[in-house]
């Protein structure tokens, strides 16, 4: 209980300066709102904020999943396949490094303004770190475990199921908290250069009516949703590696 | 198993290994460290391919056999429990494989047996030195395998676990009746392991218990302070003489302690017979004869180009004074 009031202290004092500042005379409302305002502006814009919120989530879940789910399948492959390795993770090396939302111009170049550029976007963004740190973690796996599961007549496809997967699981998630919030802020991104729709479409509208207590409510949206799937992955990993803890 | 060649890259090639390990008998396979008694059991294993000869399992073939089809046990040097499974899940996954009835009720007989039971739902990050070791011997003995092979399993305990671990490992072995081959690089704990010493140097089988001669002394007596005359029925033997004392002695030597010549030596040597050969049996390298000195059978081998220069109805034999061993039979050593 201590600990919990201990973290939200400081939350507390930071609105509060917030408030605070916001209420200064000398500093005008529409620049910088103070945070019940914002609030306020939160239930104002209910509707359209959920809405809103469906779509990039809606966008963000397609391009992760699929990032994700191709980056273990490709990744567990290339960890036991020699050649695949090889052939793939220079290229990932290559493409990795390069910031997602750098693909976004030529990503509307070829599919204009539609729901693609943010879901390969964010595909983009979570494939390569989650395929590298798949290879990582198959390949740190105890070659004598592997020999192990085989004297005892396993199955490639158990061996990987049962053994190589469960053990690649620690690097996985290691990949999985770098690039969860990563991939919100490249879904926001493109749909607040390429789509007229979702936070990011909210943002821009609120640069253009130089509405920022609609940009704050974005942003504090966006904030918690973060934190939201960054506790969800953590929990999924204390449940998954019990065996770590 | 026979005239194996095995690559490998930490110690090089392996050649022209042949040794044979009883069934339900506990064989070690001795050397130092690079010897290649690892090599030797990941050829068996199938972890790694023989390049040459063959290797047999209860009678089949099972060289080209895969891994995973090889009805083998193998416990690593590190124990290689799977860290992701509990005790449970570690000593029940080789009975899932495999598809077998009961699995419940036999993970728990070996639970038992091993004295484990408290441990079966923690983790292998978990436990002690002593419980992974125990683990791995019950995960391995639950599917009862044809062939046991252990790569060093207590080089990580302290003396005392070690000792304890041994016994422990030792009466579960004898209540399976499995045929064991275990590596280690300490005599001590080869002599307290194994039915069959096999012993491996840079690659090379050195000998094995099979190529030990050993002759129950009839009469011993003393020369020096450190030299005995071992007298038997018909001959006698001039031997090194340690301190201590026994009813009964036995002189052991080996095969490759021998050298056979079918002419006599030109000057008196010491410790030389005369017999003749009984039997023969070639190989690549060498002709495995066995040697009758009035009624006494001794083994030794020949390099197959002398072969054709012997006469087998007179041999000379020279036994090293240095390759001789005085036993006590009684107390199991002097």
């Amino acid at each position: 209980m201590d600990r919990k009031l201990n973290s939200l202290l400081p939350i507390a004092l930071f609105l509060l300066i917030w408030e605070l500042v916001g209420r200064l005379p000398s500093v005008p409302t529409y620049l910088f709102p103070p945070f019940s305002s914002v609030v306020v502006k939160l239930f104002t814009v209910k509707g359209l904020l959920l809405e809103n919120i469906f779509f990039t989530l809606f966008r963000v879940t397609i391009g992760f999943v699929i990032g994700t789910a191709s980056g273990i399948t490709l990744g567990l492959l290339a960890g036991i396949n020699e050649k695949v390795n090889q052939f793939m993770t220079p290229i990932a090396s290559i493409i990795y490094p390069i910031p997602s939302i750098g693909w976004i111009p030529v990503l509307m170049i070829w599919f204009g303004i539609s729901n693609s550029v943010p879901v390969i976007a964010i595909f983009i963004c979570s494939f390569f770190p989650i395929f590298l740190n798949t290879v990582r973690g198959v390949k740190d796996i105890d070659q004598s475990i592997i020999y192990a599961a085989k004297t005892m007549g396993t199955s490639k496809t158990c061996l990987i199921r049962k053994i190589i997967l469960p053990l690649a699981l620690p690097n996985i998630f290691t990949g999985l908290k770098l690039e969860s919030g990563m991939s919100i802020r490249t879904g926001v991104v493109a749909e607040m250069l390429a789509i007229p729709s979702g936070l990011g479409y909210l943002l821009m509208k609120g640069e253009s009516l130089i509405d920022t207590q609609l940009i704050f409510v974005v942003l504090i949206v966006m904030g918690l949703i973060s934190l939201v799937v960054d506790y969800t992955i953590r929990k999924v990993e204390v449940k998954l590696l019990t065996w770590k803890a | 198993m026979e005239g194996l060649k095995i690559k490998s890259v930490s110690v090089g090639i392996l050649k022209n290994i042949s040794f044979t390990l009883e069934k339900g008998k506990v064989g070690v396979l001795l050397g130092p460290n690079g010897a290649g008694k690892t090599t030797l059991l990941n050829a068996i294993s199938g972890i790694i391919p023989a390049k040459n000869g063959h290797i047999y399992l209860d009678g089949k073939e099972i060289t080209t056999v895969p891994i995973e089809e090889r009805d083998i046990s193998y416990i690593f040097q590190n124990l290689a429990l799977f860290p992701h499974l509990t005790v449970y899940e570690n000593i029940a996954f080789p009975l899932h494989i495999k598809k077998e009835e009961n699995i419940g009720k036999k993970v728990s007989r070996i639970l038992k047996k091993v004295d484990i039971l408290a441990l079966k739902d923690r983790y292998p990050l978990r436990l002690s030195g002593g419980e992974k070791q125990k683990v791995a011997i019950a995960r391995a003995l639950v599917t009862n395998p044809e062939l046991l092979l252990l790569d060093e399993p207590f080089a990580s305990l302290d003396f005392e676990m070690r000792k304890f671990i041994r016994a422990e490992f030792l009466k579960v072995i004898k209540e399976f009746s499995l045929t064991t081959l275990i590596v280690t690089h300490d005599p001590y704990e080869a002599e307290e392991l194994g039915n069959n010493i096999i012993k491996i140097r840079h690659g090379k089988l050195v000998h094995t218990d099979n190529d030990v001669n050993r002759i129950k002394v009839r009469s011993l007596k003393k020369v020096t302070k450190d030299i005995a005359l071992a007298e038997f029925d018909n001959f006698s033997l001039i031997v090194p003489f340690s301190s201590g004392r026994s009813d009964h002695y036995c002189v052991e030597f080996l095969e490759e302690d021998l050298y056979i010549s079918s002419s006599k030596p030109p000057v008196p040597t010491l410790n030389t017979l005369r017999g003749k050969i009984i039997s023969h049996k070639e190989n690549a390298e060498r002709v495995h004869v066995k040697i009758d000195i009035n009624g006494t059978i001794i083994k030794g081998h020949i390099p197959w180009y002398m072969w054709h220069e012997i006469n087998k109805e007179e041999v000379y034999i020279i036994i090293k004074y240095r390759g001789t061993k005085l036993k006590g039979v009684n107390d199991g050593g002097l």
